[in-house]
């Protein structure tokens, strides 16, 4: 599922962002996202739920009703440090040119946005990056075939799943997966023990992955008198 | 199957731009430009979708403020037969050379002034000389390339 984050004060143009997306991604899996005012804007950086998440891309004017809102935008970008973050504004100049830049948007487009720019837009952002769940996936059939005397297969995957964790800071299916490595290849019940808790703790309880959170219970389950 | 959204431009937003606007920004790209910014405001009756701007139609810097080379429609419909002529001239020798699939018509309110368009090559659309043909059974809008 793609999430797609419109920041954008005009009403009119927010259709027309929703409908070329619609267009563009008829046959792909997407949610959009808008905020319309700076206090909307706010109660969203707010609430850490909003980024459990990935988002694939942002689409952001550099003003709501006259207030600039870079400040925003870069906790935003420490956020969701991977998103693409595309301004989408006539209200530029030099040093906002430069501020935004500074804090990592990946492209600055004057309005009007023409369909030839959308277009070029999504395809480096939504067509380019993977979801957070087809990573996710990947990632856990490589370490179901993954072979425990192989040092250098264990290295890559530690350094794949860390990067995921690493991009999605807040969710918890990057520690399972970790803690499960070190169990398989290392025999390390504290470090699975670790990332167990960090999951659950970032889950809030629920895991949905019951598959490897059954496995990863029956091993400490197993090994719950050793220290 | 992906519909092709097409860019078009509306110079002026009087009544028959604000027309136009309202009916191709229901499957379209549209901006749509008027130097008043009253006239733009006739949009927000008419459920408009996408972009205005208040700027001096009778600037030629106009056309690339509103991304003309990328435009697959322009329409040219101010009160000024003059300001028209000059914009769909420019149009036609900027961005025809470069888009053949680029379609340009500008309207013309006098239709004493139609035959200069036309030697110019101009697509045309003349709303008087329309509503009599209509008043008279014959077909009112004339496309000449």
């Amino acid at each position: 599922m793609h999430k797609i984050l419109i920041i954008e004060d005009s009403p009119e143009i927010v259709i027309l962002y929703e409908k070329m997306i619609n267009n563009y991604l008829q046959n792909i899996d997407h949610i959009n996202t808008i905020l319309y005012t700076t206090h909307e804007l706010k109660d969203f950086l707010n609430n850490e739920e909003n980024f459990k998440e990935r988002f694939s891309l942002i689409l952001s004017e550099i003003e709501l009703h006259g207030e600039n809102i870079t400040e925003y935008l870069e906790v935003l970008k420490t956020y969701q440090p991977k998103t693409p973050l595309y301004i989408v504004s006539n209200k530029m100049n030099l040093n906002s040119i430069r501020t935004i830049f500074k804090i990592g948007a990946t492209d600055w487009i004057e309005k009007p946005i023409v369909p030839e720019e959308f277009s070029i837009m999504l395809a480096e952002s939504v067509f380019k990056g993977e979801t957070f769940e087809s990573r996710y996936r990947k990632l856990k059939n490589e370490l179901e075939t993954f072979s425990e005397n192989n040092n250098l297969e264990f290295f890559i995957l530690e350094d794949k799943i860390s990067k995921l964790i690493f991009d999605n800071p807040n969710r918890y299916e990057g520690h399972l997966l970790l803690g499960y490595l070190y169990w398989k290849k290392l025999k390390n019940l504290t470090l699975l023990k670790k990332h167990y808790n960090a999951a659950l703790a970032l889950a809030e309880g629920t895991i949905k992955d019951k598959e490897l959170q059954s496995i990863i219970a029956k091993i400490l389950e197993a090994h719950k008198n050793e220290k | 199957m992906k519909n092709k959204i097409k860019y078009i431009i509306i110079i002026g937003c009087g009544r028959l731009g604000s027309e136009l606007a309202r009916r191709f920004s229901k499957d379209h790209n549209v901006i749509v430009v008027d130097k008043l910014p009253e006239a733009l405001e006739r949009l927000k009756k008419y459920n408009f979708t996408g972009f205005s701007m208040v700027v001096d139609s009778s600037d030629i810097a106009i056309l690339e403020q509103v991304k003309a080379e990328k435009a697959d429609l322009i329409y040219i419909v101010t009160p000024d037969d003059n300001l028209n002529f000059m914009l769909a001239n420019a149009c036609n020798t900027f961005y025809k050379s470069k888009n053949s699939d680029l379609e340009i018509i500008a309207r013309v309110n006098d239709p004493h002034k139609k035959s200069l368009f036309e030697k110019a090559g101009l697509n045309i659309f003349c709303p008087i000389e329309h509503a009599v043909d209509e008043l008279v059974g014959n077909e009112g809008v004339k496309s000449e390339k």
